[in-house]
């Protein structure tokens, strides 16, 4: 079922968490495969399960989150059979991630450098040579000058550099995927950009897949080669992201694509997706987008729509054809 | 569970100070010198202290004259310390400086002290110790809600009203006040045993309640002469006064955690889960 | 058209640790009436304080705000006749950013809304305004009995918009009305703010760092970078033929609308520096691509390119002539 160009296959992987209102069932069967040096999109609105899914790969719950069913197969070995400790060897080495707010992220009392060198020395790396590395790390990433910055703390630094600091943290150990949830979204505009780029480059240049976790199709037509579009904790539509905004073929896709204002929908009303989201404390028994959804006939309340495909890189849940 | 006992105990102490006159069996005042601490018996239940006044009696009057004072305290301590607080809060400046360096210096001194002094001024008696320490419980409250309204001002919702044009005294009590309630609600049960505790100091001192008035910690007084032969005297109120002050302490803790649902816990997800190896079947 | 806002020399200076913080720093401008007035910067470019400065939320350092046909400005109005400010108050209304902030936690959102309307003294308490208002933004009327953190970011900002209108003011503010909302939500309620100018004849100021956002909704757009402006023109002319060096580069650094469109990228470097020692040239001018000698010298004035479009450029001035 997996090729081996996948670096990582998740295979009906269901995730539920505790909140105050009761069990939600958050991410809900969804297959995804990314494959080696690729950058694929995870898009999707708050509360579709996206960043849940992306904490399943590195297995980082805290008590009230709970993996209940499926597979993840990080080349072809499968991740559930690895226990605590050696789920805490493949973070960061392996396996790493890269926040939305990298200000918590970092610690506020030590430099960045010293964090950044204890990340490697962490990993085995000898003092003297975590040093060097951390330079050309910070190098890297484009925090410039290196040598006087490693001895700043993360208060003395704007967003855009912090964010770097963790990206060259993320990737100071070669991992193969980098998992990146909403890693621009507190940034600014033309910060964004500079990271975008980053990113882009380090992906060419290391070889490494990207997980790019997002609710901007923005930043998922800038950058993604592939894209998975979630919502109510399943994907709908998942493919080559040209493809995709080309040819959207799930209602949700293209409505959600069509609700986005761009040059030329001045003075227009935008699209709109009546309803809201369903409630995933509930069980969903046919397609999640059926009650939101135009072309919703009696056969979508009934069973969840197979995914299909259209082409060996596009396919889509939904009973509508062609 | 603690929560629940001390609900009832503080549901039971009030119970009892309303009903005192009923539930009590004889005069509190009642000098009985053929009867001078005497042992419990079926009589005297708790026995009696050494002018033979009967101990339950007074006991259950005193809790009257203990809860209305502490009671009284909070009061005036709230009265004046919330809208100070808010005040100095939210408009901040001179006024707040000068208020919260007066606070610091009142704060400085321990607050019995400071009582001792107001009542060494003004007269004893229970009036006076309860004015006392309800000014000098001030401070406290005033600056827990100058933080709490500190915090307050700055979300969205403040500036939305200002932007409606609402007055300063409507945003203060009508907007930014019901949002520091439960906090200041926890932090007046605390006080209230708080205040139980330092009345009795004062009482036991002889600074708060008069003879022959019945109250706790004057009770204490009575009783902690003849503590070696006849302990029931000093015990009976000494329990009391431990009782309400851990009482209050837990329910005031309870409505803390019942108000804060950061701090709520969530249902256990334990039962649902299967060890992840399981998974793979 | 008539001028419903008029900004003069507007400065809003903050004390920080011994230094000035210019949040904005001598900016003047009018806002028409009937237009909506596109504010757009980075964070830290000074558009939120120059909002609340407007609104006279916080008051100016310097210069004068006048709104509609006073002729006071509004700090001075505030001092010397509050109850003519007040007046004023129902005139503009504000939606902020963060919809489930905005609204006292509480409160219902009943209670809310009467409140404003009874201050503003609504015949009834409002009722009938308050109803109609909530059929307008297509919300039902259940919701006010319910408190703020029940429901949506979306219905919130919608009950923000309910309320802004209640004293059916000529001037609506909305900062960043959409950054915190999801994208479906996002386009319910681009719809009903670019559809409510229309229907109830407001003017509006729209301040956002989303460029496209602001592409959408606004007629006229203000580019502002560490508290000044930077270009001011109308949406066609700044978006077709942006001549700021920063405008283009905010320009260019938007995310692509598809993966086919081909983008040559200019990408500004660094970030924007704290206004608190602001440069004696031009502020751009260290991150700027195209700076001279002169960029670090001498603070550019404001050229006029044509009779709506402004930019405060050296380079610009020399290819379109001094005016």
């Amino acid at each position: 079922m997996t090729s081996a160009n996948d670096l990582i296959s998740i295979r009906n992987l269901q995730v539920s968490l505790m909140s105050a209102r009761g069990l939600v069932h958050a991410v809900r069967g969804i297959d995804l495969d990314v494959q080696r040096g690729e950058i694929h999109g995870v898009v999707g609105e708050s509360g579709c399960g996206k960043t849940v899914t992306a904490k399943s790969i590195m297995r980082l719950y805290d008590e009230n989150i709970m993996l209940s069913g499926g597979h993840i197969f990080f080349e072809g070995y499968d991740m559930f059979s690895l226990s605590e400790r050696e789920i805490q060897a493949l973070r960061g080495s392996e396996v790493s991630m890269i926040f939305q707010d990298p200000m918590t992220a970092l610690n506020p009392l030590y430099t960045i450098g010293y964090q950044l060198e204890e990340t490697l020395t962490n990993k085995g790396v000898k003092k003297m040579e975590a040093a060097a590395r951390a330079v050309k790390l910070l190098e890297d990433v484009g925090v410039n000058p290196p040598e006087s910055r490693k001895s700043q703390y993360p208060f003395e630094m704007s967003g855009g550099m912090l964010q770097r600091v963790m990206i060259a943290m993320a990737i100071s150990c070669n991992p193969k995927l980098l998992i990146a949830d909403e890693p621009t979204t507190s940034l600014d505009v033309t910060v964004q950009a500079q990271i975008l780029d980053l990113l882009t480059r380090l992906r060419d240049g290391r070889y490494m897949s990207i997980l790019m976790i997002t609710h901007n199709f923005g930043i998922v037509a800038e950058i993604c080669d592939r894209v998975s579009v979630m919502y109510a904790g399943g994907i709908v539509e998942s493919g080559d992201v040209r493809e995709i905004f080309r040819d959207p073929r799930h209602p949700y896709t293209s409505d959600l694509i069509k609700s986005i204002p761009r040059s030329g929908t001045r003075g227009t009303l935008l699209a709109t997706i009546p309803g809201t989201p369903p409630d995933l404390l509930r069980e969903i028994n046919g397609c999640a987008y059926a009650p939101r959804c135009r072309y919703a006939s009696g056969v979508c309340a009934e069973a969840p729509p197979p995914p299909r495909s259209i082409s060996e890189s596009h396919s889509y849940a939904c009973v509508r054809g062609t | 569970m603690p929560l629940a006992v001390s609900l009832l105990f503080l549901v039971g102490v009030i119970i009892i100070a309303v009903f005192a006159e009923k539930l009590a069996t004889h005069d509190p005042n009642r000098l009985d010198v053929t009867h001078r601490l005497d042992a419990p018996s079926h009589e005297h239940p708790l026995g009696t202290d050494k002018t033979g006044r009967d101990i339950y009696s007074r006991l259950l009057h005193g809790s009257r004259i203990t809860i209305l004072s502490a009671f009284g305290v909070v009061l005036i301590s709230a009265l004046i310390g919330i809208p100070l607080g808010i005040a100095a809060g939210y408009f901040g400046g001179l006024a707040d400086k000068v208020f919260m360096r007066m606070f610091d210096v009142i704060l400085a001194f321990p607050s019995l002290l400071l009582a001792f002094v107001f009542v060494a001024a003004f007269g004893r008696g229970i009036t006076n110790a309860v004015l006392a320490l309800g000014i000098v419980y001030v401070p406290m409250l005033a600056r827990l809600t100058r933080s709490l309204v500190l915090v307050e001002k700055n979300k969205a919702y403040v500036e939305a009203a200002r932007s409606i044009g609402y007055s300063n005294a409507h945003i203060m009590m009508a907007e930014i006040l019901p949002n520091c309630v439960d906090t200041l609600a926890v932090q007046m049960t605390l006080d209230i045993g708080y205040a139980v505790l330092d009345l009795a100091s004062m009482s036991f001192l002889g600074l708060g309640v008069q003879p022959p008035t019945p109250d706790w910690g004057a009770m204490l007084e009575d009783g902690w002469i003849v503590m070696t032969s006849n302990p029931f005297v000093a015990l009976a109120p000494g329990t009391m006064i431990v009782m309400t002050v851990v009482a209050l302490n837990i329910f005031g803790d309870g409505v803390r955690s019942y108000l804060d649902p950061a701090q709520k816990k969530l249902p256990s997800i334990r039962k649902y889960r299967r060890p992840v190896r399981d998974l793979r079947k | 058209m008539g001028i419903i806002f008029s900004v003069k020399k507007l400065a809003k200076y903050f004390p920080v640790g011994g230094k000035t913080l210019k949040a904005v720093d001598c900016l003047t401008f009018e806002i028409y009436e009937r237009e909506v007035y596109g504010v757009v910067g980075e964070s830290g470019s000074g558009k939120s304080t120059l909002g609340r400065c407007m609104l006279n939320l916080v008051e100016p350092t310097a210069g004068e705000v006048i709104f509609g046909d006073e002729i006071m400005p509004m700090s001075e109005l505030a001092r010397k006749s509050p109850a003519r400010m007040k007046s004023l108050r129902r005139d503009m209304q504000v939606v902020f950013q963060n919809p489930n902030s905005s609204f006292n936690p509480k409160m219902t959102i009943g209670r809310a809304l009467y409140n404003a309307a009874s201050f503003f003294g609504l015949k009834g308490g409002g009722r009938d305004r308050i109803h109609e208002l909530l059929d307008y933004v297509n919300l039902d009327r259940s919701v006010l009995s319910r408190y703020s953190n029940a429901l949506s970011g979306g219905e919130m900002q919608r009950l923000a918009i309910v309320r802004a209108l209640i004293p059916s003011p000529r001037f609506v503010m909305a900062d960043e009305p959409v950054s915190a909302l999801d994208v479906s939500v996002q386009a319910q309620i681009l719809n009903i703010l670019g559809e409510m100018k229309n229907r109830f004849g407001l003017t509006m100021m729209f301040i956002s760092h989303e460029l496209t956002v602001v592409e959408h909704i606004c007629d006229r757009i203000m580019v502002m970078y560490l508290g000044a402006m930077m270009e001011l023109g109308p949406v066609e002319e700044l978006f077709g033929n942006p001549l700021h060096p920063y405008t283009r580069a905010l320009l260019d650094s938007r995310p692509k609308t598809s993966p086919d469109e081909k983008k040559t990228r200019e990408m500004l470097e660094g970030e924007i520096p704290g206004a608190v020692d602001i440069p004696a040239g031009c502020r751009f001018f260290s991150r700027c691509p195209d700076a001279v000698r002169e960029c670090g010298e001498i603070p550019p004035e404001l050229y006029k390119v044509t009779d709506f479009h402004f930019v405060a450029c050296h380079l610009v001035r020399d290819t379109v002539g001094n005016n």
